[in-house]
């Protein structure tokens, strides 16, 4: 089982496509939120 | 700011663009067509390569992280350009993967392949860490040598009498069919899609005229080798051999046999080393460039660190079996990852240009 545990694993990847395609999704709201929030504070910083 | 020459940006993107591609058989599903099939891939690559640097200087020199939210502002335009950092990641793992299990069969065949995954990135880092120019100069310096290498390879096979042209025949014998699969989504992502990267690179080009020159000439210099490649490895192979070998470039590197000059290997390994090395920079300095972008940090270096003990963590899990590793790349992330990333989020962008642009002059 945890052979298969990363959406990125070929065996995965083959089977699931779109668990992949989630994967980067996910990554990339979680990213956005730490990218809001320091532009946030760089924002509030210069006025 | 770190500057670049065009050539090392024309040799970065030929290097690049020959990738690993040149040792694995591109477009060999097309058979002895491969070469047909290359050069419309080349072709097509080409256009798509000089539509990124359009958006590149229509947007005014915005990297291709900068241009989503740009356009669609931060709340969509942020998400959007996440997207790709975690991409160019997944690509460098795929490139460590490859190093991984190609060195094992080739040249250091006992060595487990997580060290020579380790050292290789190690390597890696190391070179970036002194910024893109380091790599950019060892890509100037190392193109001449791979073409070197190439001359020496094809004079030498054919003076042994290795290429039967015959192979090729009856040309296009099978239809058009099978030319158009191996161009559509494979051969035109692969090596010119993921060209997207060159939207940052591009941004450290000390003189911009000309560019699109530059660009489109590395691009058809890589495009027409890697046919080229592909021609004289059916034609020394035979199709059934080119199509079922995993690395059709090495088994026809062995079979040079004139006195001294047998078995090639070594010349395949300079292939793979020099352009899997400049793959994975890209790859990784792309990644890193994002990252310092969307974090807000003010150097790349730690963002390079970052990005590469990621790409390691996902190619020391995303790999069972190399069959399957080679199916994935050819059935599944043209068309669920970068069919998308490559083509449609570019395409947005570029219907999206004149729609900015009116609003911004409405705004004034």
């Amino acid at each position: 089982m945890i052979r298969h545990f990363f959406s990125w694993e070929s065996r995965n990847l083959l089977a699931a496509p779109w668990k992949f395609q989630l994967t980067l999704l996910v990554g990339a709201l979680l990213g956005s939120v730490i990218t809001w929030i320091r532009w946030k504070k760089k924002s509030k910083k210069r006025n | 700011m770190t500057q670049i020459s065009k050539y090392e940006m024309f040799a970065l993107l030929a290097l690049f663009q020959l990738g690993t591609t040149l040792i694995f058989g591109f477009s060999s599903d097309a058979g002895r067509d491969a070469w047909i099939a290359s050069g419309i891939s080349t072709l097509f690559g080409a256009g798509l390569v000089l539509i990124y640097l359009f958006i590149f200087k229509a947007t005014g020199g915005l990297t291709l992280v900068e241009w989503f939210p740009w356009i669609f502002g931060k709340w969509l335009g942020t998400p959007l350009a996440w997207l790709f950092p975690l991409l160019f990641i997944y690509n460098a793992a795929r490139i460590i993967s490859d190093v991984r299990f190609l060195f094992p069969v080739t040249i250091l065949n006992r060595t487990p392949d997580w060290i020579i995954g380790f050292t290789f990135l190690g390597v890696v880092i190391y070179a970036l860490l002194g910024g893109i120019e380091v790599i950019a100069r060892l890509a100037g310096f190392f193109l001449p040598l791979i073409y070197i290498s190439i001359m020496l390879e094809v004079t030498l096979l054919a003076s042994s009498g290795t290429f039967h042209f015959a192979n090729l025949l009856p040309v296009v014998g099978e239809g058009w069919g099978r030319i158009w699969k191996a161009v559509w989504p494979l051969g035109l992502m692969q090596t010119f899609g993921e060209s997207i990267e060159f939207a940052i690179i591009w941004s450290y080009v000390g003189q911009k005229k000309g560019l699109a020159l530059w660009t489109a000439g590395g691009t058809l210099l890589a495009g027409f080798s890697i046919a080229l490649m592909d021609l004289l490895a059916v034609s020394g192979l035979g199709e059934m051999a080119f199509q079922q070998m995993m690395y059709p470039a090495f088994a026809l590197l062995k079979l040079s046999n004139i006195n001294y000059f047998d078995n090639l290997d070594a010349i395949g390994i300079i292939y793979l080393v020099v352009n899997a090395f400049i793959k994975m920079s890209v790859h990784l300095f792309s990644a890193a460039v994002c990252l310092r972008y969307l974090i807000g940090g003010k150097s790349e270096k730690p963002m390079v660190v970052t990005a590469s003990l990621m790409a390691l963590f996902v190619s020391m899990t995303m790999v069972i079996s190399f069959t399957e590793h080679l199916q994935v790349a050819k059935q599944i992330i043209p068309y669920h990852v970068w069919v998308p990333m490559f083509l449609v989020l570019p395409g947005i962008v570029l219907l999206a240009l004149p729609v900015r642009k009116w609003i911004a002059g409405l705004k004034t």
